[in-house]
């Protein structure tokens, strides 16, 4: 008691003391507004409004002409009148809008390109990359041929070998592209339509690999570093997996579901045709474990009112949107906190390849195809939010979570898995990113005049909570967080993302591991309870997830098979630049699959 | 042939030995445990002080110091006569900086830093501080005698900062001074930042 009156006593003295400590602290960082010219978000913006970043107000508002300062929409304006005088009907009419288009109708520069592309190219339904890697996705299957195999060995006596194997490969090729095996009077499909159609193997074994036709194989040590490939091969083992692929054209003339159908059917008419058989009681069979045994589809059913097949884009897992991603393939499956330790350089390519795959893939799925398209009916506006992932900001963000890492983080062994410990590398990047909106004007107005800053802190969050642990469910706290904290502490306004329901009071259904609370954040999905109407989170998912695989040195997130399977380099899209596919598509330069103009009449 | 025996005959001990068959349990599997912490962080013999180094810097009082006492001998013995510390002290905005000292014995103990004014004060704040920290006794000995980093005890979970980030730079950067080491300081928070 006599200490603790001592001490008010001195207190009492100091109070006064530390009441004086005013801070000026806003008025003082304006002075290191100089330093910040040196970032190259200050060069990006510079480049991307052609004005000073940290300009407050727009000298040039009302003096740009409206929509007149796009190409684009001086092209749509004149399409519009065009089609309205062919069909008779009024079209596309700006006329009828509401003319509130004043400000600088910015171009993106997309992140690993060069390219410049106009915001209305980035629409998913101008953009043919977008749609095809959608296609690529749906027309997905996965089968594991070893029941298969063991029921033509043991049920219908026929020997398996390597060559009959590469018939039925070939066979297979055939019958993808709508080839019948009973050539008689079938009807069959132009090949030319279908030339995107083809199945591939995958295997973890060096055995029979070698024994396979190369040509149907999907080679994983081809494709990934060597560190990825063993682990890869190692998780597969000697199983044999098939990777069946139908024509674009089918999923778009269908739905996602077709592709198991489509498979199935064919991958039997293929075994039928290779190896002799008949009988219907060993076809039924091999007909039921195609559709049902070991396969492996790229997403679940949905529930009632959002009803769709297997293979669309609300169904498909996070974990397995993470292993569409293959921006991180070439890189040694390291730890990211050992690397971020010795080499800031080589931690950077690992920090550029997480934010290739949820800025290409992640965000696209979620915002443009998910919620923009599928759950509101797809007129744009949501494109804004994948737009802001297409851009360098995420990575120049990440360059300073290197930085802090290398400086800071030198001779830790391992982050554990405790909130406080990860929640201060947490709030220093959050800090980080918000000053960073706060300096630079030009970079809210960017992000859709700010409407994507609280999404962007999540992913951002989300991917340095996750590549520190190589935990996702902490990576997914951590964005949860760090939206809350930005509303609640910081700005209160915060857009889209902001006022969601789970970033205030997820954080302690996360931890659940019941399937309907929290569960696993790799086997949660777009279509998943608290989250299918949530703006914006998707890319927060996907950096939670696949940046804690790259956290963790792991080669997948949820599943090897898939992992292999968008290795593929004859897929029409390049799952390991999503972005560089997406800005040629800006540009017209990626031509997708599914055109049919082998049926048309000339145009 | 004679009558089968029954499996309780067969496997006297079926469940027990069913269990061993079990594997442990995905959680035990999969949770990854924190490393112990390194043998510096560990309660220190009694005298620990008396020892070089840390006898240079702390007076016997004939008791462990409390971690007041422990800071106040660091900044008087080590800071002082350190110029580029006293520069650095006196170049950053004024903080105001939380330790909140765990001990094994004694229990919490509460000790604040000023930063420009330099000062040193026992017991708990008044005023809502830029930073706070809370740490093991035996991990704020190590960080002051230039064993280990405050960031190391942070990172592998033995501390928690709450605060400005900024504010613990600044701190860091004049305990390595003190120490002798060299100032790192990241792009994006130079020296003087608020």
């Amino acid at each position: 008691m006599e200490k603790r009156k001592v001490l008010d006593e001195r207190a009492g003295q100091l109070e006064a003391r530390e009441r004086e400590y005013v801070r000026e602290l806003y008025a003082l960082s304006k002075k290191y507004l100089e330093v910040e010219k040196e970032r190259p978000l200050y060069s990006i913006m510079q480049k991307t409004f052609g004005a000073d970043p940290f300009a407050l107000q727009d000298s040039q508002m009302y003096k740009r002409g409206g929509y007149r300062q796009s190409k684009r929409k001086q092209e749509f304006a004149r399409l519009g009148r065009q089609v309205a005088v062919e069909r008779g009907l009024p079209a596309y009419n700006r006329a009828v809008g509401l003319p509130i288009g004043q400000r600088q109708l910015e171009p993106f520069l997309i992140s690993g390109t060069n390219i410049m592309v106009e915001q209305d190219d980035t629409h998913h339904l101008n953009n043919v990359a977008i749609q095809q890697m959608l296609d690529d996705i749906k027309r997905t299957v996965i089968v594991n041929l070893d029941i298969a195999h063991r029921m033509l060995t043991v049920r219908a006596g026929k020997e398996v070998t390597p060559e009959t194997i590469n018939l039925y490969l070939e066979t297979l090729q055939h019958t993808m592209c709508g080839g019948a095996v009973a050539q008689e009077h079938m009807s069959e499909i132009n090949p030319l339509l279908v030339k995107d159609a083809y199945a591939k193997v995958i295997t973890g074994s060096d055995e029979v690999k070698d024994a396979l036709d190369r040509r149907f194989l999907i080679d994983i040590d081809q494709l990934f570093h060597p560190t990825r490939a063993e682990k890869l091969k190692e998780a597969i083992g000697d199983a044999i997996w098939i990777v069946l692929r139908i024509p674009t054209l089918a999923v778009r003339m269908a739905d996602g579901d077709e592709a198991a159908r489509w498979a199935a059917m064919q991958n039997t008419m293929a075994f039928i045709a290779s190896y002799g058989l008949s009988g219907e009681h060993i076809i039924s069979d091999l007909a039921y474990s195609f559709k049902h045994a070991r396969v492996v589809r790229m997403g679940n059913k949905m529930w009632y009112q959002r009803m769709r097949g297997t293979n669309e884009p609300g169904g498909f897992p996070d974990g397995y949107i993470c292993d569409f991603m293959q921006a991180e393939r070439d890189l040694p499956a390291r730890r990211f906190l050992e690397v971020a330790q010795e080499d800031e350089e080589e931690a950077l390519k690992y920090s550029r390849a997480m934010h290739e795959g949820i800025g290409g893939i992640a965000a696209v799925i979620d915002n443009v195809l998910w919620l923009g398209f599928y759950m509101s009916g797809g007129i744009g506006f949501s494109n804004t939010v994948a737009s802001a992932a297409y851009s360098e900001v995420m990575n120049e963000i990440s360059m300073e979570l290197i930085e802090l890492s290398h400086r800071y983080m030198q001779g830790v062994r391992k982050v554990p898995l405790r909130w406080e410990t990860v929640r201060t590398m947490v709030n220093s990047i959050i800090q980080y990113t918000m000053e960073s909106y706060e300096k630079f004007p030009t970079l809210a107005e960017f992000h859709w005049g700010g409407a994507h800053r609280v999404s962007v802190i999540g992913s951002i969050a989300a991917s340095s909570a996750a590549m520190l642990t190589g935990s996702s469910t902490m990576g997914l706290m951590a964005a949860h967080y760090a939206i809350a904290f930005a509303m609640k502490e910081g700005w209160l306004r915060t857009g889209w993302a902001g006022q969601e329901i789970q970033d205030h009071l997820g954080l302690p259904y996360l931890c659940s591991m019941r399937p309907e609370e929290g569960n696993l954040v790799e086997l949660r999905g777009l279509n998943y309870p608290m989250q299918s109407f949530s703006a914006a989170h998707g890319a927060i998912r996907g950096a939670a997830v696949y940046a804690a695989m790259i956290g963790r040195g792991s080669s997948w997130c949820l599943s090897p098979v898939v992992k292999v399977a968008f290795a593929d380099p004859h897929l029409i899209f390049d799952f390991k630049h999503p972005k560089l596919c997406i800005a040629k598509a800006g540009i017209r330069q990626f031509m997708p699959a599914g055109e049919r103009d082998p049926v048309l009449p000339p145009h | 042939m004679g009558k089968l025996p029954s499996l309780k005959e067969m496997y006297p001990k079926f469940a027990e030995e069913f269990e061993k068959t079990k594997p442990p349990s995905v959680l035990e599997r999969v949770t990854p445990e924190a490393p112990p912490p390194p043998s510096f962080c560990l309660p220190r013999p009694d005298g620990w002080w008396r020892q070089p180094p840390y006898s240079k810097w702390i007076q016997d009082r004939g008791r462990e110091p409390t971690a007041y006492e422990l800071l106040l001998d660091f900044i008087i013995g080590r800071a002082i006569s350190s110029p580029k510390a006293m520069e650095l002290a006196s170049s950053a905005p004024s903080r105001l900086i939380v330790y909140e000292i765990e001990h094994p014995q004694r229990g919490t103990e509460f000790v604040r830093m000023f930063l420009n004014p330099t000062q040193v004060i026992e017991g708990p704040p008044e005023e809502e501080p830029d930073l706070w920290i809370k740490m093991n006794y035996y991990d704020f000995v190590p960080v002051l005698g230039g064993e280990i980093s405050v960031f190391n005890a942070v990172y592998e979970g033995r501390a928690t900062i709450l605060g400005n980030t900024t504010a613990g730079l600044d701190q860091y950067d004049v305990m390595t001074a003190i120490l002798g080491f060299e100032i790192p300081r990241p792009r994006c928070w130079p020296r003087g930042h608020p």
